[in-house]
Formats: C-alpha cells, structure tokens, sequence
C-alpha cells in the first residue's frame, strides 16, 4: 500500500489494471510456443495411450463442437456459469456488508471477524457434505456452497481495505461536512474498489471449483453433473472438453474482470505512464511550484 | 500590543476552554477571541496544544471544560451546520488520488452542499487563479508538491467559506514556493474578506501572514497575543520576533541572531 501523499494508490492490490489485454498477452510469443509445444506432446501422447487415458486432439474438439452447437448441451454450461455468477454476487454483497460493518463499527467487527476467520478454517468439501446433508435442493446447496466458501475472502478484504484508508483522506473529507452518502461514494467506494478487484478475481477461481465439487453430488444439470456422467463412461474426451471449455470461460470473465478494473482504476495507469514520462532527477522540474 | 476582540464580529471565541485525554492535559483555560476578517497566525512549541485547538475550532471533538464558539455555533454540536462555512488547508495536500485537479476541487464543494452547476465554472476559475490552468486533468500523482497544495487552496475557496483554517499548510513545500503560495493565500483571504486563522511552526511565517499572532505555550495556554502593524519596520519587526521567542520558552536566552532571523522555527525557539 502506498501514500496518497504521494498521490498514488491507495488500496493493497495484486491487480495490474496497467498490463497488456488478454488478447496481447497470448499473443506473446512464449505463450504461442506454450501452447504449440503442449498441442505436440498431447498429440504424441494421445498417440501411444488408449483414448480413455489421453483422448486425441480431434475427438476432443469434435466434442467440444458438439456442446456449443446442442442447445441442451450448452444449457449445462451455461447453467454452471450462472451459478458461479449468482454465488460470486451473493457472496460478495453480503461480503461487502459484513466487511464494511466490521470497518466502521470496531465493536460489530470484534463479534463477526472471528465468525468469518472461522468459517474460513472450514474445508470446502465440509461445507458440500453438510450441504447434502442439510438441502435437498440442488440450487440451494450450490449457492450454500458457493456463499460460504467465497464470503470470507471478500469480507475480509472489504475489511483490510477499508482500514487501510488513510485516516488524513477521512479527516479531510469530514472538514467539508459530507453527508454519509457522499463520503462513501467519494471516499470510502473508491479507497476499497481496489481489493475488490482482488477479491473478485480469486474467488473466481474458488468459485468455479466449489461449484463443479458440489455438482457432482446430486446436480443432473451444470458441468460437473457431465464431468460425472463422462467419468462412469471413461470418456475422457469429453473430460477435457468440458474441463477447457470452463476453463475458457474462467479466462474470458478474468479478461473481463481485468477490462473493468483497467477502466476504474485508469488513474493508477496514469500514474504509471506519468512516471515513465517523468525526466531524469538531474532534469530541471518542469512544473511550477 | 494585546488584542481583545470581542461582539457580534467574533468568528471563533476559546471561552476559558481545556481539554484533557487519557494521561495528558492537551489545552488548559484558553481564553482568545479572533474577529471578523482577521488572519491570525498561531505558534507553539510541539506539544504546546495548536493541533487540539485547530480540532476544536474544526468540532472534531468537544472541550472538556469552557466553552468553544464558531461563528456563533458550538463547532462540536452543530457540526452539520457548519457546511460550506468552513473550510481547511492541511499540511499535506490530501488529494484524491482517483480524481483529477479539477475533480479534487469540485469534491469539496460537493461535500459542502454547493449547487452542481456551479462546480466546474467555479473550480475552473480557481485553479486558474492558482496558476493550474491547463492542468485540470492532471492527477494528484502528474502534480508536483506545490501544485498539489495549489489545488488544495482551491478546493478551499472554491466552497466560499467564510472562515479558513490553515494547519502548517506551507511547511511541507520548499521555501520559495511556500512563499509564493503564502503570499497568494493572504491576498484570496483579504480579497475574499475572509477570516483566517494559520497554525505554523515558522515564526517568520507567522509575522509575515496576518495581522495578529497568538502564542501558544504548555499546556495549551495563552502565551501571548501580538498585534502586528501594518508598516513594520525591521527593528520592530525583529523586537516583536523577540517577543514571540519569549513568549514561547520564557526561560530562554535570547540570542539576538536568533531573533533576527527571518525564518526562526519552533525547533530553535525550543533549543534555546
């Protein structure tokens, strides 16, 4: 975290809103030569093994063809997709709420923090057993899952984000008088959008994950429902078609992810850009005052 | 030369006032009036009470005896009322770092209440006034320290207060442009017919800016308070340093280079 005294971030963030898009980055030629030399040895591999053990190229995009053209096969996708985005947004208001409250009431905050560093400890597959145990709806235990498994990360760093707000923007900000609306919106909002970003881009990951675990255990519909039913058939083929499909769209709302926090946190580009610009320290300053 | 200012032309009134945290008394019975359209310097040794004093003036928090008015009002009490009547330069220019000048000083109107379609004209034409035209949409981090400062004396006048406090606002800048900047801040405050009140460690500061100089001394009591003529001349200029360096640490001897010095600081006065 830095200063604002030095007029840059403010937030602790792993986010790089300054890097290149995603489309840029696989251009990189170290990515083609990646993605090349993987293709080679699955190709030879699949060559020597049995297909239930490495499945050829072409079998797995012919089944990979066939999901995004079958409406019904999509639906499977598209259905876990919209788990993990119901579960994520969930999650992440009720998240910022218990982060903010945590926050700016220190007294609330010393009875939820413990209830949410508790929660944490808890393993994830704990959590899908008590839900099987506890839901006899498949939607409810997803979203159970889901909730429990990614609320802590981003309550606590709604929580760490806004403690980490200097106290001099605050004190600066209440001279003028501001109703509360406008001190969060102006202050508060944009000090903690940072790890936000953070948040929402590890539980992505967390969140695909916990939704295929839970899947597996009483869904019919959603990918991991198919990841079973392909199992019990050894068919590995479509094992991996469903596996980067899922995987393609994790990169697709990553890049997403990325375009947005790019957009609201350009000032940090600016930053960056401004410093690059910036002459050597011998240089007169160009700047007045 | 000891100043009274009292009547319906009072903006801030410390009516016998203390103030006491856990362990250590901050201020204890201080007793000032500032009046209308005056700019009052205020000095002290560390720890002398300034900071307490500038809180209470703010409301940030109530005294624990005697009575603080602003303008009136108890600054604590009615803080809400004090909306776009009050505004503060700080010693650092607090600045968004997500906004730009021009957004910076549309900010604290925003925070005070001031109609929207007045923002941009008005944070415009104080940034130009400021010397920042053509630097609107640098952000905090493209500025460099004096403008940054520029842009926080902007955001201040651009509410209209009517009374601005000045917490060390020109201590943090380099000397040359710390003077540029005071010169410009005490021509807005008269021009504005504002009343100022400028906490400073720099006794040269404090001679130079206003019209008056309130001494603060441990544990947060009036020391001194000097009028200061308009046309001074050097020697009275140099025996009213000498009354402030008195005042500050009576037990001090006075070297009289010291009390020459233009720019004699809270740290000399205090090693004496």
């Amino acid at each position: 975290m830095t200063s604002p005294k030095t007029g840059s971030a403010v937030s602790s963030s792993g986010s790089e809103p300054g890097r290149p898009p995603l489309w840029r980055r696989l251009a990189d030629p170290k990515i083609l030569v990646l993605i090349v030399g993987f293709l080679v040895v699955w190709q030879l591999a699949s060559m020597v093994t049995e297909p239930y053990t490495v499945p050829r190229i072409g079998d797995v995009l012919a089944a990979m063809g066939t999901t995004l053209s079958t409406p019904d096969e999509l639906a499977n996708l598209l259905t876990t997709l919209a788990r993990v985005g119901v579960g994520l947004v969930v999650s992440f208001a009720v998240g910022l709420g218990v982060g903010l409250l945590a926050g700016t009431f220190p007294a609330a905050g010393g009875y939820l923090l413990p209830i949410v560093r508790f929660v944490q400890g808890i393993p994830s597959l704990s959590w899908v057993i008590i839900a099987v145990i506890w839901f006899a709806d498949v939607e409810t235990r997803v979203l159970f899952v889901m909730v429990l498994v990614t609320l802590p990360g981003f309550a606590l760093q709604t929580y760490d984000s806004y403690r980490a707000i200097p106290p001099e923007l605050r004190d600066m900000a209440r001279s003028f008088r501001p109703t509360a609306l406008s001190m969060f919106r102006e202050v508060t909002l944009p000090a903690i959008t940072p790890g936000l970003f953070t948040a929402w881009k590890v539980n992505l990951g967390l969140g695909i994950r916990m939704v295929l675990i839970a899947e597996l255990v009483g869904a019919t519909v959603g990918v991991g429902a198919q990841l079973l039913s392909a199992q019990q058939l050894f068919d590995m083929a479509s094992v991996v078609s469903w596996t980067l499909l899922l995987a393609f769209c994790v990169l697709l709302l990553q890049a997403l992810i990325d375009a947005i926090e790019a957009s609201a946190l350009r000032y940090r580009g600016a930053g960056r850009a401004a410093a690059r610009r910036r002459p050597a320290p011998s240089a007169p300053a160009a700047a007045k005052g | 030369m000891t100043a009274s200012t009292t009547g319906p032309d009072t903006v801030i009134a410390f009516d016998h006032v203390s103030k006491t945290f856990p362990g250590h008394s901050a201020i204890s019975d201080l007793d000032f009036r500032i009046g209308r359209g005056e700019l009052v310097s205020v000095v002290g040794v560390t720890g002398c009470g300034k900071s307490t004093m500038f809180n209470l003036t703010l409301g940030l928090f109530p005294p624990t005896a005697g009575v603080v008015r602003v303008q009136d009002h108890d600054p604590h009490r009615d803080f809400e009322w004090f909306r776009k009547r009050v505004a503060v330069v700080f010693q650092d220019a607090r600045l968004l770092p997500w906004r730009t000048a021009l957004q910076n000083v549309c900010i604290g109107m925003k925070f005070a209440g001031v109609p929207k379609p007045t923002w941009d004209a008005t944070a415009r034409d104080w940034l130009a006034r400021l010397g920042l035209a053509g630097r609107e949409d640098a952000y905090p981090h493209q500025l460099s320290g004096g403008q940054r400062q520029r842009v926080s004396l902007a955001r201040a006048f651009a509410v209209d207060p009517e009374l601005i406090l000045c917490d060390e606002s020109f201590s943090a800048l380099d000397e040359i442009t710390a003077q540029t900047l005071r010169a410009e801040f005490v021509e807005l405050v008269r021009a504005g017919g504002k009343t100022g009140v400028v906490i400073t460690h720099n006794i040269g500061e404090a001679l130079s800016l206003g019209n008056r100089v309130l001494v603060l001394r441990p544990p947060g009591h009036l020391a001194d308070d000097v009028l200061l003529p308009t046309d001074a001349t050097p020697e009275e200029t140099a025996a009213l340093r000498a009354r402030v360096l008195r005042a500050m640490n009576p037990s001090a001897e006075l070297d009289p280079g010291a009390a020459a010095a233009p720019n004699t600081d809270i740290a000399q006065a205090g090693a004496q």
